[in-house]
Protein backbone atom coordinates (compact mmCIF):
# COMPACT_ATOMS: atom_id res chain seq x y z
CA UNK A 1 0.00 0.00 0.00
CA UNK A 2 2.76 2.19 0.57
CA UNK A 3 4.70 1.78 -2.45
CA UNK A 4 1.46 2.98 -4.36
CA UNK A 5 -0.13 5.83 -1.90
CA UNK A 6 4.15 7.03 -2.67
CA UNK A 7 3.70 7.65 -6.34
CA UNK A 8 -0.27 7.74 -7.25
CA UNK A 9 0.70 9.34 -9.88
CA UNK A 10 2.25 6.22 -12.10
CA UNK A 11 -0.60 4.72 -13.97
CA UNK A 12 -0.77 1.28 -12.86
CA UNK A 13 -1.11 2.89 -8.59
CA UNK A 14 -3.76 5.13 -10.04
CA UNK A 15 -5.86 2.37 -11.59
CA UNK A 16 -5.01 0.23 -8.22
CA UNK A 17 -6.65 3.18 -6.34
CA UNK A 18 -9.21 3.47 -8.28
CA UNK A 19 -10.19 -0.24 -7.75
CA UNK A 20 -10.31 0.67 -4.35
CA UNK A 21 -12.69 3.62 -4.81
CA UNK A 22 -14.79 1.55 -7.56
CA UNK A 23 -15.04 -2.00 -5.45
CA UNK A 24 -16.13 0.45 -1.95
CA UNK A 25 -18.69 2.23 -4.16
CA UNK A 26 -20.32 -1.15 -5.38
CA UNK A 27 -20.10 -2.48 -1.68
CA UNK A 28 -21.48 0.78 -0.23
CA UNK A 29 -24.71 0.63 -2.57
CA UNK A 30 -27.09 -2.37 -0.10
CA UNK A 31 -26.11 0.00 3.21
CA UNK A 32 -27.06 3.43 1.15
CA UNK A 33 -30.05 2.05 0.42
CA UNK A 34 -31.03 0.83 3.78
CA UNK A 35 -30.05 3.51 5.78
CA UNK A 36 -30.39 6.94 3.50
CA UNK A 37 -26.95 8.44 4.90
CA UNK A 38 -27.06 12.22 5.12
CA UNK A 39 -23.07 12.23 4.29
CA UNK A 40 -20.44 9.34 3.69
CA UNK A 41 -16.84 10.49 5.01
CA UNK A 42 -14.21 8.34 3.81
CA UNK A 43 -10.89 7.91 6.10
CA UNK A 44 -8.36 5.83 6.53
CA UNK A 45 -4.73 5.74 4.37
CA UNK A 46 -6.58 5.67 1.14
CA UNK A 47 -8.60 8.29 1.81
CA UNK A 48 -7.29 10.35 -1.39
CA UNK A 49 -8.42 12.29 -3.96
CA UNK A 50 -8.34 9.27 -6.44
CA UNK A 51 -10.46 6.69 -4.23
CA UNK A 52 -13.05 9.49 -3.48
CA UNK A 53 -13.79 10.67 -6.91
CA UNK A 54 -13.96 6.46 -7.85
CA UNK A 55 -16.15 6.34 -4.91
CA UNK A 56 -18.56 8.81 -5.85
CA UNK A 57 -18.46 7.97 -9.43
CA UNK A 58 -19.74 4.32 -8.58
CA UNK A 59 -22.38 5.41 -6.46
CA UNK A 60 -23.29 8.12 -8.99
CA UNK A 61 -23.46 5.33 -11.72
CA UNK A 62 -26.42 3.10 -9.35
CA UNK A 63 -29.60 4.30 -10.55
CA UNK A 64 -31.22 3.24 -7.81
CA UNK A 65 -29.64 5.48 -5.99
CA UNK A 66 -31.20 8.48 -8.05
CA UNK A 67 -34.51 6.89 -8.71
CA UNK A 68 -34.92 6.57 -4.42
CA UNK A 69 -33.36 9.50 -3.26
CA UNK A 70 -33.00 12.05 -5.58
CA UNK A 71 -29.26 11.88 -5.78
CA UNK A 72 -25.95 10.08 -3.95
CA UNK A 73 -25.20 11.36 -0.65
CA UNK A 74 -22.99 13.79 0.08
CA UNK A 75 -19.56 12.15 0.29
CA UNK A 76 -16.66 14.53 1.30
CA UNK A 77 -12.72 13.16 2.20
CA UNK A 78 -10.82 13.69 5.31
CA UNK A 79 -7.72 15.35 4.84
CA UNK A 80 -4.27 15.46 6.24
CA UNK A 81 -3.98 16.00 10.37
CA UNK A 82 -7.69 15.98 10.68
CA UNK A 83 -7.39 12.56 8.86
CA UNK A 84 -4.58 11.02 10.69
CA UNK A 85 -5.71 11.63 13.73
CA UNK A 86 -9.73 11.69 13.68
CA UNK A 87 -9.66 8.09 15.30
CA UNK A 88 -7.30 9.97 18.24
CA UNK A 89 -9.68 12.54 18.73
CA UNK A 90 -12.53 10.92 18.63
CA UNK A 91 -11.47 8.02 21.25
CA UNK A 92 -10.89 10.90 23.44
CA UNK A 93 -14.13 12.62 22.78
CA UNK A 94 -16.10 9.78 23.61
CA UNK A 95 -14.69 9.85 27.23
CA UNK A 96 -15.07 13.34 27.33
CA UNK A 97 -18.54 12.92 25.96
CA UNK A 98 -19.16 10.72 28.92
CA UNK A 99 -17.43 12.91 31.63
CA UNK A 100 -17.92 15.94 30.90
CA UNK A 101 -19.98 17.39 27.82
CA UNK A 102 -23.41 15.47 29.05
CA UNK A 103 -22.35 16.41 33.04
CA UNK A 104 -22.36 20.09 32.01
CA UNK A 105 -25.01 20.87 34.76
CA UNK A 106 -23.25 18.99 37.45
CA UNK A 107 -20.11 20.58 36.91
CA UNK A 108 -20.58 23.87 35.43
CA UNK A 109 -23.74 24.07 37.14
CA UNK A 110 -22.68 23.76 40.62
CA UNK A 111 -23.44 25.78 43.36
CA UNK A 112 -20.83 28.36 43.26
CA UNK A 113 -19.09 26.92 46.01
CA UNK A 114 -18.89 23.23 44.95
CA UNK A 115 -17.79 24.05 41.98
CA UNK A 116 -13.86 23.72 42.75
CA UNK A 117 -14.67 20.45 44.55
CA UNK A 118 -16.65 18.93 41.58
CA UNK A 119 -14.03 19.34 39.05
CA UNK A 120 -11.28 18.64 41.33
CA UNK A 121 -13.18 15.06 41.56
CA UNK A 122 -13.06 14.63 37.72
CA UNK A 123 -9.81 14.35 37.04
CA UNK A 124 -6.57 13.06 38.23
CA UNK A 125 -3.63 15.54 38.43
CA UNK A 126 -0.66 14.71 37.27
CA UNK A 127 2.92 15.93 38.11
CA UNK A 128 4.56 13.04 36.89
CA UNK A 129 3.92 10.30 34.51
CA UNK A 130 1.55 7.65 35.99
CA UNK A 131 3.42 4.37 34.35
CA UNK B 1 -24.91 32.61 38.74
CA UNK B 2 -23.74 28.97 38.05
CA UNK B 3 -26.49 28.60 35.42
CA UNK B 4 -25.15 30.89 33.62
CA UNK B 5 -21.93 29.22 33.41
CA UNK B 6 -23.01 26.25 33.06
CA UNK B 7 -25.27 27.99 29.92
CA UNK B 8 -22.42 29.17 28.35
CA UNK B 9 -20.55 25.87 28.41
CA UNK B 10 -23.61 24.68 26.44
CA UNK B 11 -23.14 27.55 23.83
CA UNK B 12 -18.96 27.16 23.54
CA UNK B 13 -19.81 23.66 22.79
CA UNK B 14 -21.53 24.53 20.36
CA UNK B 15 -19.80 27.44 18.66
CA UNK B 16 -16.41 27.00 19.90
CA UNK B 17 -15.26 26.03 16.36
CA UNK B 18 -16.70 28.89 15.11
CA UNK B 19 -15.64 31.23 17.27
CA UNK B 20 -12.10 29.68 16.50
CA UNK B 21 -12.66 30.43 12.75
CA UNK B 22 -14.33 33.28 12.65
CA UNK B 23 -11.73 35.39 15.26
CA UNK B 24 -14.41 37.24 16.82
CA UNK B 25 -14.29 39.29 20.33
CA UNK B 26 -15.74 38.10 23.38
CA UNK B 27 -17.55 41.34 23.72
CA UNK B 28 -18.84 40.73 20.38
CA UNK B 29 -19.86 36.98 21.15
CA UNK B 30 -21.19 37.72 24.50
CA UNK B 31 -23.47 40.21 23.07
CA UNK B 32 -24.39 38.90 19.52
CA UNK B 33 -24.49 35.10 20.34
CA UNK B 34 -24.88 34.73 24.16
CA UNK B 35 -27.34 37.96 24.53
CA UNK B 36 -25.52 39.01 27.69
CA UNK B 37 -23.56 41.80 28.72
CA UNK B 38 -19.70 41.21 29.14
CA UNK B 39 -20.42 42.29 32.89
CA UNK B 40 -22.88 39.78 33.30
CA UNK B 41 -20.06 37.15 32.19
CA UNK B 42 -17.65 38.81 34.32
CA UNK B 43 -20.16 38.72 37.52
CA UNK B 44 -21.00 34.47 36.45
CA UNK B 45 -17.08 33.40 36.01
CA UNK B 46 -15.71 35.73 38.89
CA UNK B 47 -14.08 33.51 41.08
CA UNK B 48 -13.10 30.68 38.25
CA UNK B 49 -10.07 32.28 37.10
CA UNK B 50 -9.60 31.71 33.67
CA UNK B 51 -6.47 32.50 31.83
CA UNK B 52 -3.46 31.89 34.47
CA UNK B 53 -2.48 28.34 34.69
CA UNK B 54 -2.61 28.98 38.55
CA UNK B 55 -5.88 29.99 38.72
CA UNK B 56 -7.76 27.50 41.06
CA UNK B 57 -10.52 26.36 38.44
CA UNK B 58 -9.61 26.48 34.73
CA UNK B 59 -13.34 25.66 33.89
CA UNK B 60 -13.57 28.22 30.75
CA UNK B 61 -10.45 30.08 29.01
CA UNK B 62 -10.43 33.18 27.37
CA UNK B 63 -7.98 33.74 24.38
CA UNK B 64 -6.69 36.57 22.10
CA UNK B 65 -8.17 34.74 18.97
CA UNK B 66 -4.18 33.68 18.08
CA UNK B 67 -3.33 31.18 20.03
CA UNK B 68 -6.84 30.42 20.97
CA UNK B 69 -9.99 31.20 19.99
CA UNK B 70 -12.09 34.16 21.95
CA UNK B 71 -13.28 31.21 24.63
CA UNK B 72 -13.11 27.60 25.19
CA UNK B 73 -13.78 24.90 28.03
CA UNK B 74 -10.98 25.00 30.23
CA UNK B 75 -8.70 22.40 31.15
CA UNK B 76 -9.97 21.20 34.40
CA UNK B 77 -12.53 19.75 32.43
CA UNK B 78 -10.14 17.15 31.48
CA UNK B 79 -7.63 16.34 29.13
CA UNK B 80 -7.70 12.86 27.54
CA UNK B 81 -4.77 11.03 25.84
CA UNK B 82 -6.18 10.33 22.72
CA UNK B 83 -4.48 6.81 20.68
CA UNK B 84 -5.49 4.85 17.08
CA UNK B 85 -3.49 1.45 16.33
CA UNK B 86 -3.73 1.08 12.45
CA UNK B 87 -2.08 -1.37 10.64
CA UNK B 88 1.02 0.34 9.87
CA UNK B 89 1.18 3.68 12.92
CA UNK B 90 0.21 4.01 15.95
CA UNK B 91 -1.07 7.75 16.98
CA UNK B 92 -1.43 9.71 20.06
CA UNK B 93 -2.20 13.36 21.27
CA UNK B 94 -3.65 15.07 24.14
CA UNK B 95 -7.37 16.06 23.71
CA UNK B 96 -8.99 18.65 25.36
CA UNK B 97 -13.21 19.02 25.85
CA UNK B 98 -13.14 21.31 23.18
CA UNK B 99 -11.26 18.52 20.57
CA UNK B 100 -8.24 20.46 20.27
CA UNK B 101 -4.99 18.19 19.71
CA UNK B 102 -2.09 18.89 21.50
CA UNK B 103 1.77 16.99 21.14
CA UNK B 104 0.69 14.49 18.60
CA UNK B 105 2.84 12.52 18.32
CA UNK B 106 2.92 9.63 15.12
CA UNK B 107 4.88 6.29 14.72
CA UNK B 108 5.00 4.17 12.06
CA UNK B 109 6.29 0.32 13.56
CA UNK B 110 6.23 -2.73 11.22
CA UNK B 111 3.18 -4.60 11.17
CA UNK B 112 1.12 -3.60 14.37
CA UNK B 113 -1.46 -6.89 13.56
CA UNK B 114 1.27 -9.45 14.14
CA UNK B 115 2.16 -8.19 17.30
CA UNK B 116 2.01 -9.59 20.61
CA UNK B 117 -0.19 -7.93 23.28
CA UNK B 118 2.82 -7.28 24.98
CA UNK B 119 4.70 -5.15 22.42
CA UNK B 120 1.49 -3.59 20.99
CA UNK B 121 0.84 -2.18 24.91
CA UNK B 122 4.73 -1.03 25.27
CA UNK B 123 4.40 0.82 21.76
CA UNK B 124 0.99 2.48 23.38
CA UNK B 125 2.89 2.87 26.86
CA UNK B 126 5.61 4.41 24.96
CA UNK B 127 3.93 6.99 22.36
CA UNK B 128 1.31 7.92 25.48
CA UNK B 129 4.46 8.72 28.00
CA UNK B 130 6.24 11.06 25.03
CA UNK B 131 2.87 12.79 25.34
CA UNK B 132 2.07 12.82 28.56
CA UNK B 133 5.84 14.18 29.58
CA UNK B 134 5.46 16.82 26.72
CA UNK B 135 1.81 17.97 27.92
CA UNK B 136 2.31 17.98 31.68
CA UNK B 137 5.67 21.05 30.71
CA UNK B 138 2.17 23.23 28.55
CA UNK B 139 1.50 25.75 30.91
CA UNK B 140 -1.97 26.42 28.46
CA UNK B 141 -2.90 22.45 29.36
CA UNK B 142 -2.00 22.59 33.68
CA UNK B 143 -3.92 23.60 36.46
CA UNK B 144 -2.17 24.83 39.47
CA UNK B 145 0.68 23.18 37.98
CA UNK B 146 -0.64 19.79 37.04
CA UNK B 147 -2.16 17.99 34.47
CA UNK B 148 -5.90 17.11 34.90
CA UNK B 149 -5.82 13.28 33.12
CA UNK B 150 -8.93 12.04 32.45
CA UNK B 151 -7.94 8.98 31.11
CA UNK B 152 -6.35 7.39 28.00
CA UNK B 153 -8.79 5.90 24.90
CA UNK B 154 -7.28 3.73 22.38
CA UNK B 155 -9.13 3.44 18.85
CA UNK B 156 -8.17 -0.28 17.78
CA UNK B 157 -7.87 -1.32 14.26
CA UNK B 158 -10.05 -4.65 15.63
CA UNK B 159 -13.89 -4.93 16.65
CA UNK B 160 -15.03 -5.22 19.63
CA UNK B 161 -17.68 -6.60 21.80
CA UNK B 162 -19.47 -5.24 24.66
CA UNK B 163 -16.91 -6.38 26.83
CA UNK B 164 -14.56 -4.42 24.69
CA UNK B 165 -13.09 -8.16 23.69
CA UNK B 166 -11.22 -7.95 20.50
CA UNK B 167 -12.91 -10.32 17.74
CA UNK B 168 -10.02 -11.29 15.03
CA UNK B 169 -7.86 -9.19 13.37
CA UNK B 170 -4.60 -9.88 15.88
CA UNK B 171 -2.72 -12.42 14.96
CA UNK B 172 -0.72 -13.37 17.92
CA UNK B 173 -2.48 -15.76 20.20
CA UNK B 174 -1.03 -13.87 23.24
CA UNK B 175 -4.62 -11.75 22.38
CA UNK B 176 -6.71 -14.58 22.73
CA UNK B 177 -5.04 -15.77 25.88
CA UNK B 178 -7.25 -13.45 28.02
CA UNK B 179 -10.77 -13.02 27.42
CA UNK B 180 -10.91 -9.48 29.53
CA UNK B 181 -11.38 -6.07 27.74
CA UNK B 182 -8.99 -4.41 26.17
CA UNK B 183 -9.16 -1.61 28.52
CA UNK B 184 -8.81 -3.67 31.72
CA UNK B 185 -5.65 -5.18 30.24
CA UNK B 186 -4.14 -2.03 28.94
CA UNK B 187 -4.93 -1.00 32.54
CA UNK B 188 -3.35 -3.80 34.18
CA UNK B 189 -0.03 -3.33 31.63
CA UNK B 190 0.11 0.33 32.91
CA UNK B 191 -0.37 -0.41 36.19
CA UNK B 192 -3.26 2.07 36.67
CA UNK B 193 -6.21 0.12 37.48
CA UNK B 194 -7.85 1.47 40.27
CA UNK B 195 -5.58 3.84 41.07
CA UNK B 196 -6.96 7.34 42.10
CA UNK B 197 -10.35 5.82 42.73
CA UNK B 198 -12.70 6.11 45.83
CA UNK B 199 -15.10 4.20 47.09
CA UNK B 200 -17.56 6.45 45.78
CA UNK B 201 -15.99 6.96 42.89
CA UNK B 202 -14.46 4.07 41.37
CA UNK B 203 -12.83 5.48 38.50
CA UNK B 204 -11.89 3.34 34.85
CA UNK B 205 -8.94 5.40 33.23
CA UNK B 206 -8.44 3.18 30.33
CA UNK B 207 -10.91 2.68 27.32
CA UNK B 208 -11.62 1.47 24.15
CA UNK B 209 -13.34 1.76 20.87
CA UNK B 210 -12.92 0.21 17.23
CA UNK B 211 -11.26 2.86 15.11
CA UNK B 212 -14.22 3.57 12.73
CA UNK B 213 -16.64 4.32 15.60
CA UNK B 214 -13.43 6.47 16.69
CA UNK B 215 -13.85 8.31 13.60
CA UNK B 216 -17.55 8.60 13.03
CA UNK B 217 -17.32 10.37 16.77
CA UNK B 218 -15.18 12.80 15.82
CA UNK B 219 -16.59 13.71 12.65
CA UNK B 220 -20.24 14.19 14.46
CA UNK B 221 -18.48 16.38 17.22
CA UNK B 222 -17.54 18.69 14.10
CA UNK B 223 -20.31 18.72 12.24
CA UNK B 224 -22.21 19.23 15.98
CA UNK B 225 -19.50 22.54 15.70
CA UNK B 226 -20.04 23.61 12.35
CA UNK B 227 -22.28 26.56 10.93
CA UNK B 228 -24.07 24.13 8.79
CA UNK B 229 -24.95 22.02 11.62
CA UNK B 230 -26.85 25.23 13.40
CA UNK B 231 -29.21 25.25 10.64
CA UNK B 232 -30.73 21.59 11.01
CA UNK B 233 -33.75 20.51 12.55
CA UNK B 234 -33.62 16.93 11.98
CA UNK B 235 -31.49 14.40 12.95
CA UNK B 236 -28.62 13.20 10.64
CA UNK B 237 -27.00 10.24 9.83
CA UNK B 238 -23.29 9.82 9.08
CA UNK B 239 -21.63 6.89 7.46
CA UNK B 240 -17.81 6.61 8.22
CA UNK B 241 -15.58 4.38 6.00
CA UNK B 242 -12.39 4.03 6.95
CA UNK B 243 -10.02 2.27 4.15
CA UNK B 244 -6.49 1.55 5.38
CA UNK B 245 -5.27 -1.68 6.22
CA UNK B 246 -8.60 -2.77 7.60
CA UNK B 247 -11.43 -1.83 6.02
CA UNK B 248 -14.43 -1.35 8.11
CA UNK B 249 -17.09 1.28 8.70
CA UNK B 250 -19.45 2.95 11.60
CA UNK B 251 -23.34 5.01 11.46
CA UNK B 252 -23.70 7.61 13.82
CA UNK B 253 -27.05 9.32 14.20
CA UNK B 254 -26.32 12.92 15.15
CA UNK B 255 -29.45 14.42 17.12
CA UNK B 256 -30.09 18.39 16.13
CA UNK B 257 -29.27 20.93 18.84
CA UNK B 258 -32.74 21.86 21.05
CA UNK B 259 -33.37 24.87 23.39
CA UNK B 260 -34.08 24.13 26.82
CA UNK B 261 -34.69 26.92 29.40
CA UNK B 262 -33.11 29.65 26.94
CA UNK B 263 -30.35 27.63 26.59
CA UNK B 264 -29.02 25.77 23.31
CA UNK B 265 -28.21 22.22 23.86
CA UNK B 266 -25.98 20.24 21.13
CA UNK B 267 -27.39 17.23 19.85
CA UNK B 268 -23.58 15.55 20.26
CA UNK B 269 -24.07 14.72 23.67
CA UNK B 270 -27.64 12.06 22.84
CA UNK B 271 -26.31 11.29 18.89
CA UNK B 272 -25.68 7.57 19.05
CA UNK B 273 -23.30 5.34 17.13
CA UNK B 274 -24.93 2.08 15.79
CA UNK B 275 -23.32 -0.68 17.45
CA UNK B 276 -25.89 -3.53 16.95
CA UNK B 277 -26.88 -7.00 18.78
CA UNK B 278 -23.09 -7.40 19.86
CA UNK B 279 -21.46 -3.90 19.22
CA UNK B 280 -19.59 -5.61 16.13
CA UNK B 281 -21.69 -3.36 13.40
CA UNK B 282 -19.54 -1.78 10.68
CA UNK B 283 -17.54 -4.91 9.52
CA UNK B 284 -18.34 -3.33 6.02
CA UNK B 285 -14.79 -5.27 4.82
CA UNK B 286 -16.79 -8.75 4.98
CA UNK B 287 -18.82 -7.51 2.05
CA UNK B 288 -18.55 -10.16 -0.94
CA UNK B 289 -17.73 -8.09 -3.69
CA UNK B 290 -19.82 -8.25 -7.27
CA UNK B 291 -18.39 -10.29 -9.24
CA UNK B 292 -19.50 -8.61 -12.64
CA UNK B 293 -17.33 -5.43 -11.41
CA UNK B 294 -14.52 -7.61 -10.65
CA UNK B 295 -14.56 -8.56 -13.84
CA UNK B 296 -14.71 -5.14 -15.51
CA UNK B 297 -12.42 -4.11 -13.75
CA UNK B 298 -9.75 -6.85 -14.86
CA UNK B 299 -10.98 -6.41 -18.30
CA UNK B 300 -10.07 -2.43 -17.98
CA UNK B 301 -6.16 -3.01 -16.86
CA UNK B 302 -3.45 -3.20 -19.54
CA UNK B 303 -1.87 -5.92 -20.06
CA UNK B 304 0.66 -5.43 -17.94
CA UNK B 305 -0.93 -6.15 -14.55
CA UNK B 306 -1.56 -9.06 -13.15
CA UNK B 307 -5.06 -10.51 -11.96
CA UNK B 308 -5.80 -10.16 -8.84
CA UNK B 309 -4.16 -12.77 -6.88
CA UNK B 310 -6.30 -14.48 -4.74
CA UNK B 311 -6.06 -14.61 -0.90
CA UNK B 312 -8.20 -15.34 1.68
CA UNK B 313 -9.78 -12.77 4.07
CA UNK B 314 -8.35 -12.87 7.61
CA UNK B 315 -11.73 -13.31 9.10
CA UNK B 316 -12.03 -16.79 7.41
CA UNK B 317 -10.10 -19.51 9.75
CA UNK B 318 -10.44 -21.89 6.85
CA UNK B 319 -8.89 -19.55 4.63
CA UNK B 320 -12.13 -20.34 1.92
CA UNK B 321 -13.46 -16.07 1.81
CA UNK B 322 -11.20 -14.63 -1.06
CA UNK B 323 -13.93 -12.16 -2.35
CA UNK B 324 -14.40 -10.05 0.41
CA UNK B 325 -14.02 -6.22 -0.06
CA UNK B 326 -11.23 -5.88 2.21
CA UNK B 327 -8.94 -8.77 0.29
CA UNK B 328 -9.27 -6.20 -2.67
CA UNK B 329 -9.58 -2.85 -1.00
CA UNK B 330 -7.49 -3.17 2.60
CA UNK B 331 -3.79 -2.73 2.77
CA UNK B 332 -2.96 -6.33 1.69
CA UNK B 333 -5.15 -6.36 -1.49
CA UNK B 334 -4.21 -2.58 -2.72
CA UNK B 335 -1.32 -3.07 -5.04
CA UNK B 336 -1.86 -6.75 -5.67
CA UNK B 337 -3.05 -5.72 -9.16
CA UNK B 338 0.40 -3.85 -10.04
CA UNK B 339 3.87 -5.16 -12.14
CA UNK B 340 6.59 -6.15 -9.71
CA UNK B 341 9.40 -3.80 -9.19
CA UNK B 342 12.41 -5.31 -11.11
Amino acid sequence: MKRVLDDEHVTAHKNALEEVGTLAGDCLLPTILMLNPYRVIVSGRLAVPVVRDALVERLDSFTAISRVFGDAPDVIMLEGPENHFAAVRGAALAVLRQEVHRNFETLYGAPEKLVTARFADLTWPLTSCPW
Amino acid sequence: MPKTLSDIAHAVLLDGAELARTGRTRTQYYERTLERKPSSIATATKGFGMSRSNDPVRALVTGDNGEGPALALGPSAGIVLGVSVASASIRAAAVDANGFTYHARSREPAKTLAATQTELFNLIKAITTDVLESAMQDEQLLVQGRLPFLGIAVAWPTPLDREKTPQGVFTHPSWTANKRGLHLRLAKHLGIDGKHSTASRPRQWCHAIPNAAATAMAAAFDYTRSEEYQQKELAKLLLVVRLSGRVSAATISVEPKKEANHARISGWMISRLTGGHKNLAGEFGHTPVNASTLKALKDRRTRSCPDFVPAACPCDPEQLSSDHLEVFAGGEGVGSTIPSRR
